[in-house]
């Protein structure tokens, strides 16, 4: 599994709905997931990636990480992949 | 009333040996087992225990010795448990009484099928329906409008609330209330209760400027599907506007409470003192464990199963294990918790150097 399509299956996995139907531009709030499924997603991608997601829970906006689109999870992954791999 | 070996087995789908035509009266344990009981001995630890009573004849497990414990007869059950089912099933006595009782209060326009019983100061609502042999025990009350499937057994002091449909061979325990008003109200400005959800308990909560909740009508009843059983004293609220629903074959044990608009698949297991929140969909052949919980406005897929005083708060996908609060997957529970129980040993060889 390549890293956009892993990041794509812990997604639906919260969002119960099939990898294909999650599309890049979505919002997790698109895909009806809330807050607390927001903090799983989050722990599925460091437990799958092995990184530490620098992510405040009490305010999600105010991230160093960007949770505003699936596309935007996926490319902060793979900037924390890089940076953390150092 | 008897029963022949032969015919025990034939209903249990298992084979005999010995003196088939040996009639039995009653189950019992086999070391209290008279001569005419069927010893049940399913499990080799049985063994000795079969010895100490005089029983002729007894269901024993596969490959068992059964002439060496002074048996005349035996059933070979594979499946202890499966072999229970069908045994219990085939001895258990028919409900005591039958008919209409003379203290019953059945509206005339209620439509009441054959052989329906109905107990003593048992109440039946305007057009409720009551299909074709279902035994409905003392002081029950049946709302108006309510439709009861044939061959339900409701057992004393359960209530169907209006709005309520039960499907066929549906059984009710004890006091199982189907159909209670959804706990459902809202504010004016969203609730301190919405705040923490989408903040998750970023500031402390301040009064609201109009704190009354404001009540939400139930008008959506609750549908039953065949076969389902509800334990005693459990709790099935009516939906808002479309029913709250349990499928099919699902078994609901004691002091369960469905909260409205749930829509529960079939076959599911809900053990005792578990919850479901408003609106949560659980698919089919879920198992809910003792106590667990479920909040609100979530999806639990088919076939996932949740330990006993487990939490879920977000969505559970197909086939998933659960554990502990906030419920995850059971590896991940494992692993979480070895972790925590290794803390204090690190945490002293930490300051210990």
């Amino acid at each position: 599994m390549t890293t956009d399509e892993k990041i794509i299956a812990i997604i639906a996995d919260q969002a119960m709905l099939e990898p294909g139907d999650i599309a890049q531009d979505a919002s997790l709030a698109d895909l009806g997931i809330d807050s607390l499924g927001l903090v799983e997603c989050i722990f599925a991608i460091e437990e799958a990636f092995d990184i530490t997601v620098p992510f405040n829970a009490n305010d999600p906006s105010e991230s160093d990480f960007d949770i505003s689109s699936v596309g935007a999870i996926i490319a902060a992954v793979k900037q924390l992949q890089t940076d953390q791999a150092k | 009333m008897t029963h022949s070996i032969r015919a025990i087995a034939a209903a249990l789908g298992v084979q005999a040996h010995g003196n088939l035509d040996l009639q039995v009266s009653q189950a019992a344990e086999p070391a209290s087992a008279g001569p005419d009981d069927l010893a049940l001995a399913m499990q080799p630890a049985y063994g000795p225990a079969l010895r100490q009573g005089s029983a002729r004849a007894a269901i024993v497990w596969p490959d068992a010795d059964w002439q060496s414990f002074g048996l005349e007869a035996a059933i070979i059950a594979p499946r202890a448990r499966l072999a229970m089912a069908r045994l219990t099933q085939m001895l258990d006595a028919p409900q005591g009484q039958t008919g209409i009782s003379p203290q019953a209060l059945i509206d005339p326009t209620a439509a009441i099928a054959a052989d329906v019983t109905i107990g003593a100061f048992s109440v039946i609502g305007a057009n409720a329906v009551i299909g074709a042999g279902t035994w409905i025990a003392d002081q029950v009350s049946i709302a108006a409008g309510v439709t009861i499937g044939a061959a339900c057994q409701i057992h004393a002091g359960a209530r169907l609330q209006r709005r309520v449909t039960l499907g066929e061979r549906v059984i009710l325990q004890p006091n199982v209330v189907i159909g209670g008003d959804g706990f459902s109200f809202v504010t004016e400005q969203p609730s301190n209760v919405e705040i923490a959800r989408d903040t998750l308990g970023a500031a402390d909560m301040t009064a609201p400027d109009d704190p009354t909740w404001h009540r939400i009508h139930s008008l959506g009843g609750v549908v039953i599907g065949d076969d389902v059983e509800i334990g005693a004293g459990s709790t099935v609220d009516a939906g808002t506007i479309r029913a709250t629903s349990v499928g099919q074959g699902t078994k609901i044990d004691n002091l369960v409470q469905i909260g409205h608009n749930v829509s529960i698949g079939a076959h599911c297991l809900l053990c005792a003192q578990a919850g479901v929140a408003g609106s949560s969909v659980i698919g089919d052949r879920v198992v809910v464990g003792g106590k667990a919980g479920i909040a609100d406005n979530l999806k639990i897929g088919n076939d996932v199963v949740l330990g006993g005083g487990s939490v879920v708060l977000s969505n559970v996908p197909a086939g998933r294990v659960m554990m502990g609060y906030p419920a995850t997957k059971m590896q991940t529970h494992i692993d979480s918790y070895k972790a925590l129980r290794r803390l204090p040993r690190l945490l002293r060889d930490l300051v210990g150097r």
